[in-house]
């Protein structure tokens, strides 16, 4: 589903030159659910976002369901994103000022449905991660376990093949962290292809089907 | 979605609203003040009949050229044609003309009760009576016939008889200014009988002559009723000159000794077909323009005032100009508080425009998330400038009319808030605001998302 062909990533500053990832090349099968291990500036964030598009690589090349996406511009990336991949992130990144409702209905918004249908999508994957009951809370109003399930909503309101997480548990206790796990258990169930970033062996190794681990930008299983 | 991002940043945007509600009220006043003041003049000249008649004489007029020489001096003397009642039936059926008619001026000692006064009378035929101001007459109403024995007087007139005239309901208001006239109701004025004496030939014989000029000219009476008041003008036409007009046919029956009779006598030509001056009012003012053209050809010598018109339109095209720029300047110094709140605002919403391009938000999404926002600014300011700049003319419209305007006989609106004004200030706020977001928008939507997420908020 997801094949990386020598992809590098280099930051320059000034004289020194940084290869955040470096000449990384697998593969990521449909259904999998792959963790990224490494410790903290290894390079996993980088190699996220250049999955999700969110930043470009510098040489190499990223095939999504056979497509090379690292040609992409900022608008194929938008819809790449709208259409096939979820984000979740360490630090929610929700909107503060929104409840969460609004929040999870944001995606689809950019994807062009009716208030009606946004609405009606939007409740039906907030009860799946069992928030039916706090849609009209204000994001900042919430827990932290129930802030990421919110985030886990707006991921897959628009019913993407990939999860993309980074992070997820990094902000939470152990035992919302399990709750956040067993979400993302049961979504691979679901068919949804999950890369998740923990810095965390003991998680990856529960949840995982394969460990990547990174160091220095350089990817090995 | 994008008006609840505005009420984040509440505070700053009501600032900004505020700056463009000022800057519309501000245009919205000025330029509804300069559209007042020209309407209301106007109006003036429409009610009476200064731009659509004409006088035409026998002799030329020299004001054309006059004393700022900017037309030439006009190398008119005497008409070719000569002014009978053959000629006003051209005039007449001329397609831009509304009516023609002799003018008689006549000087006649007018008594009214025991006071009499030295003024002038002159006539108009019944075709008037649809025309301002003699179908608004302050009291009473037009002739019953041309040949009837009826005046319709003015109110300076009777001011120089000794009377202040109101109508009942004035009355209050007028007892407690102080004058030194006598207060009359008009509705008793109305129907009095107003005796004119005018000067007569008694003799033209050689031997009267000879006896001196006492022999010749006597004073004959005329007794007419009044049937009507004239309204007070600002500015007055030609044909409102005169402070007592009769019916036309009975106007040309009183003995006189007018110019033109004198004129008679003396040429011995044209004899009583020749007038001094032919009146004509044209159904609009294009019309005037065209029967001028008319009479050049012909040769015929004429009075007209509208050539002041162009230029009077010139000045309220400058003053609202003028007035126009300033309400501009306080919209683009708004527009500039748009720009400034909105780059503050992307700094604050950093993180908000990285999370809605990771969910899946294009460049042109955020640009419009944007762009409505300004919009919006500019519309609810546009709406809020309207009621201040319409509220505040009230406001001065009141203090207007209480304080330096006691005396009027009607309220005066000072502004005019014609339909296109209230849309155009509208279209033009959203396009200032749009254009003042333009670059905050365009600066949006090119973060980088990854920049923006790692703004922490
Ligand atoms: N925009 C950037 N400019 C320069 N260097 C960068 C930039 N982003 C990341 N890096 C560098 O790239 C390396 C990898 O960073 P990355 O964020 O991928 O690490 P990480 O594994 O996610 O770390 P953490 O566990 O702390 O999140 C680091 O050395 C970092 O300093
Ligand atoms: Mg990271």
């Amino acid at each position: 589903m997801i094949e990386l062909v020598s992809v590098n990533k280099i930051y320059s500053k000034g004289p020194h030159q940084i290869a955040a990832s470096n000449n990384i090349s697998c593969t990521i099968q449909e259904g999998e659910f792959v963790a990224i291990v490494g410790k903290s500036g290894s390079g996993k964030s980088t190699l996220l976002n250049l999955l999700a598009g969110l930043d470009t690589a510098t040489s190499g090349k990223i095939l999504f369901e056979g497509t090379d996406i690292s040609s992409f511009n900022a608008n194929q990336y938008a819809q790449h994103r709208l259409n096939n991949i979820g984000i979740i992130f360490q630090s929610f990144n929700l909107i503060f000022s929104k409840t969460a409702l609004e929040n999870v209905m944001l995606p689809l918004i950019f994807a062009g449905y009716s208030t009606a249908a946004r609405k009606q999508k939007a409740q039906q994957a907030l009860e799946m991660v069992g928030l039916g009951d706090r849609m009209q809370h204000k994001a900042n109003e919430l827990s932290g376990g129930e802030a990421q399930r919110v985030a886990i909503a707006r991921a897959l309101v628009n019913d993407p093949k990939v999860l993309l997480a980074d992070e997820p548990t990094g902000n939470l206790d152990s035992a919302t962290t399990q709750e956040i796990l067993d979400i993302l258990l049961s979504l691979k169930t679901r068919g949804k292809t999950i890369i998740m970033i923990t810095h965390d062996q003991e998680i990856a190794a529960q949840v995982a089907d394969r460990i990547l681990t990174i160091k220095d930008g350089l990817l090995s299983e | 979605m994008a008006r609840q991002n505005l009420w984040r940043t509440r505070l700053r945007t009501m600032l900004t609203l505020i700056g463009v509600i000022i800057g519309i009220g501000a245009l919205i006043s000025m330029v509804s003040f300069g559209i007042g003041l020209e309407r209301n003049i106007t109006d003036k000249f429409k009610s009476n009949d200064l731009f659509t008649s004409l006088t035409i004489s026998t002799k030329a007029f020299n004001f054309k050229g006059g004393p700022r020489g900017r037309n030439k001096p006009e190398q008119k003397t005497e008409s070719a044609v000569p002014l009978n009642d053959s000629l006003i039936t051209v005039i007449q059926k001329r397609p831009e003309v509304a009516i023609a008619y002799p003018r008689l001026t006549i000087p006649v000692r007018a008594a009214l009760y025991h006071d009499t006064s030295e003024t002038n009378l002159g006539s108009l035929p019944m075709s008037m009576a649809k025309y301002p101001p003699y179908n608004q007459l302050y009291d009473g109403r037009y002739f019953s016939s041309d040949s009837a024995l009826e005046a319709i007087v003015s109110l300076d007139f009777l001011r120089q008889l000794g009377l202040e005239v109101c109508t009942k309901d004035k009355l209050a208001h007028y007892q407690q200014t102080d004058t030194a006239l006598t207060l009359a109701l008009s509705d008793t004025l109305i129907g009095k009988e107003l005796s004119l004496y005018s000067a007569s030939l008694k003799s033209t014989s050689p031997f009267a002559m000879m006896g001196g000029i006492e022999n010749m000219i006597g004073e004959e009476e005329t007794k007419v009723k009044i049937v009507g008041i004239l309204k007070e003008e600002q500015f007055s036409g030609p044909a409102m000159r005169e402070e007592i007009i009769l019916p036309i046919a009975t106007a040309k029956k009183m003995p006189s000794l007018g110019f033109d009779r004198i004129s008679d006598m003396i040429s011995n030509k044209n004899k009583g077909n020749q007038y001094a001056s032919i009146y004509v009012k044209t159904k609009s003012m294009d019309d005037l323009g065209k029967l001028k053209k008319f009479l050049d050809k012909q040769k015929i010598n004429y009075f007209a005032v509208d050539d002041g018109l162009a230029e009077m339109k010139k000045a309220f095209l400058i003053l609202d100009s003028v007035l126009g720029i300033i309400g501009l300047i306080s919209l683009l110094v708004a527009g500039f508080g748009i720009i400034n709140t909105m780059l503050m605002s992307i700094l604050e919403r950093k993180r908000e425009i990285g999370i809605m391009k990771a969910v899946g938000g294009k460049n042109r999404d955020i640009r419009m998330i944007f762009f409505f926002e300004a919009g919006f600014i500019g519309l609810v300011g546009a709406l809020g400038g309207i009621s201040l700049g319409y509220g505040l003319t009230r406001i001065a419209n009141l203090i207007v009319n209480n304080q330096y305007m006691k005396n009027a006989d009607e309220f005066v609106d000072m502004f005019s808030f014609p339909w296109w004004l209230i849309g155009g200030s509208v279209l033009f706020s959203i396009i200032i605001s749009l254009l003042a977001g333009l670059y905050p928008a365009i600066r949006a939507s090119s973060i980088h998302p990854i920049d923006a997420l790692r703004q922490t908020g």
